[in-house]
């Protein structure tokens, strides 16, 4: 791999802290327990600058933060699947958005955040499932049905919560791009 | 604004005891032999005995019990779930049945053994981070991770990412509260109104705190080059971990535990 420069390396910490902080701000509880927290955001926005490889990076270094606001293991591969990998999945976001303002551009990144975060749905979805099938359900009954549902209940608001703020702070051209010509 | 005051990162309660002390890397491989005993045992003396360790490692540890309890609360709902799933729905001898509701014996004692085992692996993993900073931690991560940078895991450059990111989690909680206010004096609202219109009433908070959560990491970069870093090779270090007899003692302990009781359990 590659070295990592020390700009990078900033950056990647700066991000890793606001999700962290953002992870324990609780914009919203839902009626039915659950809350609302940004922590996406800083690290879509750090795949963006940087690029979906350290996009990964990112989301790795942060899940160590979201375990310890929000521990929940049950089995080792559901950990895996919930926290570092779910949070990785996220740096795809950076694969093709890019700052703009016209209706295209809009549809663009509208559409990869939407896609990173499908992957992450996903992950959720299959860490869910194990958790079903080791410890609950015993027979008849459709564990794929039950992650879904569970999932889409608390990971929906947020996840459209998070779509419509970055697609605003995507319109700005400072938080999008890296600051280039310093020699 | 209630809602940001009470923001600790991990768990960790200062503390001098034994347990404190140990190396983070003897903490961390304990922590991985202990899941991974979790998962061999499947009798009620293989669990018994499993929480029977981490008891002796609380006490040694001299963490209020209230501490080690409160990392199960978040699983309260599952545990529930897990029970009643179990209890109800496994076929087997009937203890009782009231209508079409049945408790088996089978049923009890696999909803018991689940239960204990997800209890157990909640209060091992938290123990970890209650007696070791997070500073620590990152510390032995980094150096449980050298012997890959063969493969190409860039151990140093991690561990310092993550040094940035702790170190600046306080300063971001007070960017945020300044914003917060700056916000509020010029009128703004944001505990009010459904869940949509309380997320674009974030928008103006979010905006300056990423410029300036950005902004900050390109001056602290300049900060780092000015200062000559230029990344992990022949870097000395102001806290040195040191593997003394005590850890090996810990982790032996630990590890002849594990192969015992994950055999004959």
């Amino acid at each position: 791999m590659r070295r990592i420069d020390v700009n990078t390396m900033v950056d990647v910490g700066l991000a890793v802290a606001l999700a962290a902080v953002l992870a324990f701000w609780s914009i919203y509880s839902m009626p039915q327990g659950g809350s609302v927290t940004l922590n996406m955001i800083p690290l879509i926005v750090l795949a963006v600058r940087r690029g979906p490889v350290i996009g990964f990076l990112g989301g790795l270094l942060f899940s160590p933060f979201k375990y310890l606001s929000e521990p929940f293991f049950v089995h080792p591969a559901q950990v895996i699947l919930d926290y570092p990998l779910a949070n990785a999945v996220l740096g795809f976001a950076g694969l093709w958005v890019k700052y703009g303002r016209a209706p295209g551009d809009y549809l663009r990144n509208g559409l990869s955040v939407c896609f990173a975060m499908a992957l992450r749905f996903l992950s959720h979805v299959i860490a869910g499932r194990i958790f079903f099938s080791e410890f609950a359900l015993e027979q008849g009954m459709n564990e794929w049905w039950y992650s879904i549902t569970y999932n889409a209940y608390w990971f929906g608001p947020k996840m459209v919560v998070t779509l419509i703020l970055v697609m605003f702070l995507l319109t700005r051209r400072e938080i999008v791009e890296v600051e280039q010509a310093r020699a | 604004m209630a809602m940001m005051k009470n923001i600790t990162i991990g768990q960790y309660i200062p503390g001098e005891s034994l347990v404190h002390r140990l190396d983070p890397r003897t903490k961390i491989l304990a922590t991985f032999l202990f899941i991974a005993l979790l998962f061999l045992v499947n009798t009620f003396t293989g669990y018994g005995l499993s929480a029977l360790l981490l008891f002796l490692i609380v006490v040694l540890s001299r963490i209020p019990v209230k501490y080690v309890l409160r990392g199960i609360r978040p699983l309260m709902f599952i545990i529930v779930l897990t029970l009643c799933l179990h209890f109800f729905m496994t076929d087997g001898r009937v203890i009782f049945k009231i209508w079409f509701v049945k408790l088996t014996y089978e049923g009890l004692i696999r909803g018991l053994m689940m239960v204990s085992r997800l209890i157990l692996l909640m209060i091992g993993s938290s123990l970890m981070t209650l007696t070791t900073s997070p500073i620590l931690l990152t510390d032995g991560i980094e150096s449980l991770l050298k012997p890959f940078k063969v493969v190409g895991v860039p151990a140093h450059e991690l561990a310092m990412m993550m040094t940035i990111a702790l170190r600046f989690i306080p300063t971001l909680v007070e960017e945020t509260e300044k914003i917060m206010k700056a916000q509020m004096a010029r009128g703004a609202d944001f505990e009010s109104g459904n869940i949509f219109q309380r997320a674009k009433s974030l928008i103006p908070i979010l905006i300056p705190l990423f410029v300036s959560a950005f902004r900050r990491a390109d001056e602290l970069a300049i900060a780092m080059e000015a200062r000559g870093y230029r990344g992990g090779e022949g870097r000395t270090r102001f806290r040195v971990l040191k593997f003394t007899y005590r850890d090996f003692v810990a982790l032996v302990f630990v590890a002849a535990f594990v192969v015992v009781v994950g055999i004959y359990f």
